[in-house]
């Protein structure tokens, strides 16, 4: 398969030598620079007969360096049926003002889709000179065409455009009108864009009150409601009290579109006078809102409206709330809706304060167990350094259940000091509930403690103390932690006289962040005497090859050493994929010495040939070195004859 | 209460809210089932969405498993040009709900008529993302379509245009801006915390994509595929099996190259670390299969293919002059100075699931927000990336406008903006 750079330009001085090939990078790369003669190759192209893949890039080239000289060309084929959308493709971007005199006179020869293209392409050219043209289309018996013209006009968006649009949706059929309301909205839109408000009102307002399908309605109600910007607020506000669902929807999106201060005020003032479900999603919208006014309507709500009430304003209260609303927050959490106890949660641990911080702390003395269990959970979720004094002898005490909720919030909020502690715990822990909290704590506390050296130190040296599930806790996060110390530890481990410790450490260095790991990998494969555990290590130095960004020679180097040290074809067919990903005359020709192991054959003879299939232009000599081989090696035919291709080529690339 | 088959009408019908306005205000005792207000794991008909698919092929067949496992998603509709793949998602939908429901239709048009359908899942290929979602806004139904979400800058502003103009929600399937590690990394540059950010960093492919044409073959009958509209606003080409089986990527016309496969989520990442969603760089430098990019507040976007920690595909680096921080697919995230690593949790959610992005997107049709991967922001790292593979194309530095979406001195880069979409489409 050609993978040519697509560089039109280059590929426009190509033309006369192969249709399509694959192209150097363009010697003549200046913008503005004279392509009469790139436009002259390519004309010729497009004038042979049929149409072939070299004929359409052809065609798409013009699209990019056609001058005036290719207009002629092009538009006697806007009428013919398989190259009219190819002519259009390259006719459409030429800035020429030929360009859409040819479109105009097109209009009056053509019918159909063909016709619909043409005015889809003028729409894009928005040529304020081809409006009275346009207009002919609008009487046009096809709705499709009159859409299309409509919508050709709305791009334009003159007064002259405005005038046609409005006459046109007044005077319209039914099966018209949806076309000339779309047009009225691109008009207005466009309007808007040039600081022409009033006009686009008014035709926004047409286009609700139009009898047109509900779904352009409402585009036209929002569109009338945005454009009338501070003065729309009214508007917005009438459509919440709407009973249907999609009106309001309109008000909520608008709402957060207007990005006017006034527009929270506005929608707190209907609260109240709304039904349940639209004033739900008020209070729903509102938590996008910050202005003052929110924290305190939406507080007031989650503290003693309707569930369904509650349960939106204390959604809301997450992202708009403040210290006012932890009262009310405290009682839904502590509640038994468990969506409103649950979203309750979610807002006391994401409203952000120190206030808040210290109301939570302050549940550690509630005499309601389940309210201390939650602070427990609030503390290590916020995060509360704050807590840590009482966190540590709730760790120590006799009560269970708060002694391990405890240590999942100093894994969260424990400084490094206490490090060690948390590593002793893990050691310490006698049965599964204990074993899973105190190992998550430690985890915690090494996925955020700064002191990534002197974790990676307290965990080496309390290895030895360690045994069994505490064992691999230690060392998992060991492999988290990296550096250095940390993988000089798993390299030990993984030649340790335990199984179970072999197992976790060469799990662990298999999937080790970071290059480093490559030669610890590679010893290991080279010396392990386990066969599990070498083929595990052997894949991850592959993978290691295989994912990162390493120097090319370097690359080569591990994948050579891969297979130097592989002892089953499995592995050999990892490295082939690493070679077929890296293309040069060094992965070619490890690719071909692989020609001679009978099962992966073929398989190297398909990766060889991709390769030489990126450097026969570069590197012709070494291609046609692998290709003899690969052809007398016994492959498939289908490769074989690949092969003979290649090598052809590649002689003659090489003279 | 009666449910939607049985009485026969709409979700918008069914929820017209009763009078009373104020009376709900305080708490009181009210005689409604439990069910219909979506208790004990029920979804009340009033919070259900109806949706359709268009064009779901195999990662589309990922994210509607995602759409399916949502209790308040109903999966009614799937359109396909090809039969193997609605007989497919039929397949999937009726053994969810346990029916022979779900209507399968090759033409999209026919599924945008019906009413019941609130939103769509699009995962069509690459050439038909923005037109397909025009036609989904134009009925007034809001979607969720995969990315790269356009082919042209033309087609990336036509594509706000239109979803704003027909105030529809659009989830871009952007999902990484849901995904807490590269959230973490956004917040870490947004919040000053690596000082001022100097340099973005995205990880993108080979841009390079070829205008060769696989031999033709004979079109199958229209009841297997329709190749027209297969083809829909892309120039014609003979029919090749290989095409719709999903070997479409690497065509110039089908395809944006490997700058927008994946800067598609990792441009899109920089451009919200620099808090430039509404705009664009404005210079694009092309160096190799790099392009060096800058924007106008002085930060340098680099999107390149190769340098990267080893943190997983997909990867983003954010500099600034007191700190770094990077991360990829692989959830791992790296950072200096050591201690912003306080600022790290362990993530319940690592990888590229888009569990939370489509949860998001649903949640959005609601409540009428404008979702993290709303057209708007997709729209904008998607001309940075159209503008890229451009500079890319032509050889050349190229200056930008991203106000006007307009390149500054250079006719030719201007012209490659829009590509001209075959009758009788048009964006």
């Amino acid at each position: 398969m050609h993978r040519s750079r697509q560089s039109l330009l280059a590929f426009a001085l190509a033309v006369t030598l192969l249709a399509i090939a694959d192209v150097a990078p363009t010697q003549a790369n200046e913008p503005g620079a004279d392509r009469s003669k790139e436009t002259a190759e390519l004309l010729k192209i497009i004038e042979t007969d049929g149409l072939t893949a070299a004929k359409a890039a052809a065609f798409e080239n013009l699209a990019v360096v056609g001058g005036s000289d290719a207009i002629p060309v092009l538009a006697p084929l806007l009428a013919d049926q398989s190259l009219a959308h190819y002519a259009r493709y390259a006719l459409e971007p030429n800035p020429d003002p030929a360009v859409d005199r040819v479109f105009r006179q097109a209009l009056k020869n053509l019918q159909g889709d063909l016709l619909i293209g043409v005015i889809n392409s003028m729409a894009v050219r928005r040529d304020a000179g081809s409006l009275s043209a346009l207009e002919g289309m609008l009487a046009d018996k096809s709705p499709e065409v009159v859409a299309a013209a409509a919508a050709a006009i709305g791009s334009i968006a003159t007064p002259e455009a405005v005038a046609l649009l409005t006459k046109g949706l007044a005077d319209a059929a039914e099966a018209a009108r949806p076309g000339f309301a779309r047009g009225c909205l691109i008009c207005a839109e466009n309007l808007g864009k040039a600081g022409q408000l009033e006009s686009a009102v008014a035709l926004y307002d047409l286009v609700r009150a139009a009898k047109v399908p509900k779904n352009i309605q409402l585009a036209g109600l929002r569109g009338a409601i945005l454009a009338r910007r501070t003065a729309g607020i009214p508007l917005l506000v009438e459509q919440l009290a709407s009973s249907d669902r999609e009106v309001v929807n309109v008000a909520l999106r608008t709402a957060r579109e207007l990005d006017d201060p006034a527009v929270p005020k506005a929608i707190i003032a209907t609260v109240g006078g709304l039904s349940e479900a639209s004033t739900a999603l008020v209070l729903l919208a509102l938590g996008d809102f910050s202005d003052p006014s929110v924290a305190t309507i939406l507080a007031k709500v989650a503290a003693s409206g309707t569930p369904r009430l509650r349960l939106a304003a204390i959604k809301s209260l997450g992202k708009a709330g403040d210290g006012s609303a932890v009262a009310a927050l405290w009682k839904g959490a502590l509640g038994s809706d468990p969506r409103i106890a649950a979203a309750a949660v979610a807002a006391l641990v994401a409203i952000p304060g120190e206030d808040i911080d210290a109301a939570i702390v302050a549940g550690l003395n509630s005499d309601d167990a389940a309210k201390r269990e939650l602070t427990l959970e609030l503390i290590a979720r916020r995060r509360i350094p704050a807590a840590v004094p009482q966190l540590l002898k709730l760790a120590e005490g006799s009560d269970k259940s708060l002694r391990l909720l405890a240590i999942q919030a100093l894994g969260e909020t424990a400084p490094q000091k206490y490090f060690s502690t948390l590593i002793r715990w893990v050691i310490a822990a006698q049965e599964g509930s204990e074993k899973a909290t105190t190992a998550k704590a430690l985890q915690a506390a090494c996925t955020r403690l700064p002191d990534r050296d002197a974790c990676a130190s307290a965990l080496t040296g309390s290895l030895a103390a360690a045994s069994g599930a505490a064992e691999t806790t230690l060392l998992e996060q060991l492999g988290a932690m990296g550096g250095p110390e940390a993988l000089q530890c798993l390299a030990d481990c993984a030649k340790d006289s335990s199984p179970e410790t072999q197992d976790a450490a060469t799990r662990i260095l298999g999937t080790w962040v970071g290059s480093d790991v490559g030669p610890v990998l590679l010893e290991l494969a080279r010396s392990i005497q386990n066969k599990k555990y070498k083929i595990r290590v052997l894949r991850g130095y592959i993978r290691i090859a295989s994912q990162f960004g390493l120097p090319h020679d370097e690359k080569m180097e591990m994948c050579r050493q891969a297979l130097a040290v592989a002892e089953r074809d499995n592995e050999r067919e990892l490295v082939l994929k690493v070679l077929e990903r890296n293309p040069s005359p060094i992965s070619l020709g490890l690719a071909v010495g692989l020609l001679d192991n009978a099962r992966l054959k073929n398989q190297a003879a398909s990766v060889a040939l991709s390769i030489a299939e990126r450097l026969l232009e570069e590197e012709p000599k070494p291609v046609a070195e692998a290709m003899q081989v690969v052809v007398n090696s016994g492959v498939e035919h289908n490769f074989e004859k690949r092969a003979k291709t290649y090598l052809e080529r590649a002689l003659a690339n090489s003279h | 209460m009666m449910s939607r088959r049985d009485s026969g009408c709409s979700r918008r019908r069914f929820i017209k809210q009763a009078a009373g306005a104020g009376a709900w205000l305080l708490a009181a005792p009210q005689i409604i089932p439990a069910t219909a207000l979506g208790r004990n794991g029920a979804v009340a008909p009033s919070e259900r969405i109806v949706m359709g698919g268009i064009g779901i092929g195999s990662r589309g067949g990922y994210d509607l498993g995602i759409f399916l496992r949502q209790p308040e998603v109903q999966f009614v509709a799937i359109a396909d040009v090809r039969r193997v793949r609605r007989e497919a998602v039929k397949e999937m939908a009726d053994k969810k709900y346990g029916n022979h429901d779900c209507a399968m239709v090759w033409d999209m048009f026919e599924l945008l008529g019906r009413e019941d359908i609130d939103a769509c899942l699009i995962a069509t290929g690459d050439r038909w993302h923005t037109q397909a979602s025009i036609e989904t806004a134009k009925a007034g139904k809001d979607m969720y379509c995969e990315k790269p979400c356009s082919m042209t800058i033309a087609e990336s502003r036509a594509l706000a245009d239109q979803i704003g103009r027909y105030g529809r929600v659009y989830q871009a399937g952007t999902q990484r801006r849901n995904i807490a590690n590269f959230m973490l990394a956004i917040h870490l540059a947004q919040s000053g915390k690596l000082g001022k950010l100097h340099t973005v960093h995205a990880n993108t492919l080979d841009p390079a994509t070829s205008k060769i044409w696989l031999e033709g073959q004979p079109q199958p009958p229209n009841d297997e595929v329709q190749w027209d509209r297969w083809l829909g606003p892309t120039p014609w080409r003979p029919y090749n099996e290989a095409y719709v089986r999903g070997r479409w990527r690497g065509y110039y016309d089908f395809h944006g190259g490997g700058i927008l496969e994946w800067g598609a989520h990792t441009v899109d990442l920089c451009q919200w670390a620099n808090q430039a969603d509404d705009t664009a760089p404005v210079e694009y430098l092309p160096d190799g299969k790099d392009v060096i990019a800058h924007y106008a507040n002085g930060v340098k976007l680099v999107m390149r293919e190769k340098g990267w920690l080893g943190l997983g595909t997909c990867a983003v680096r954010f500099e600034g002059d007191e700190g770094w921080v990077e991360t990829g697919d692989s959830g791992r995230i790296e950072m200096w100075p050591s201690n912003l690593r306080s600022e790290k949790r362990i993530f319940s959610v690592a990888g590229t699931t888009p569990t939370a992005h489509i949860q998001e997107f649903l949640r959005c049709v609601k409540s009428r927000r404008m979702p993290a991967g709303n057209a708007s922001t997709a729209c904008q790292s998607h001309i940075a990336c159209h503008a890229a593979y451009i500079a890319w194309q032509l050889g050349r530095k190229l200056k930008f406008d991203p106000a006007r979406d307009e390149f500054i001195g250079d006719a030719e880069a201007n012209r490659m903006r829009t590509r001209a979409l075959r009758q009788p489409w048009r964006s």
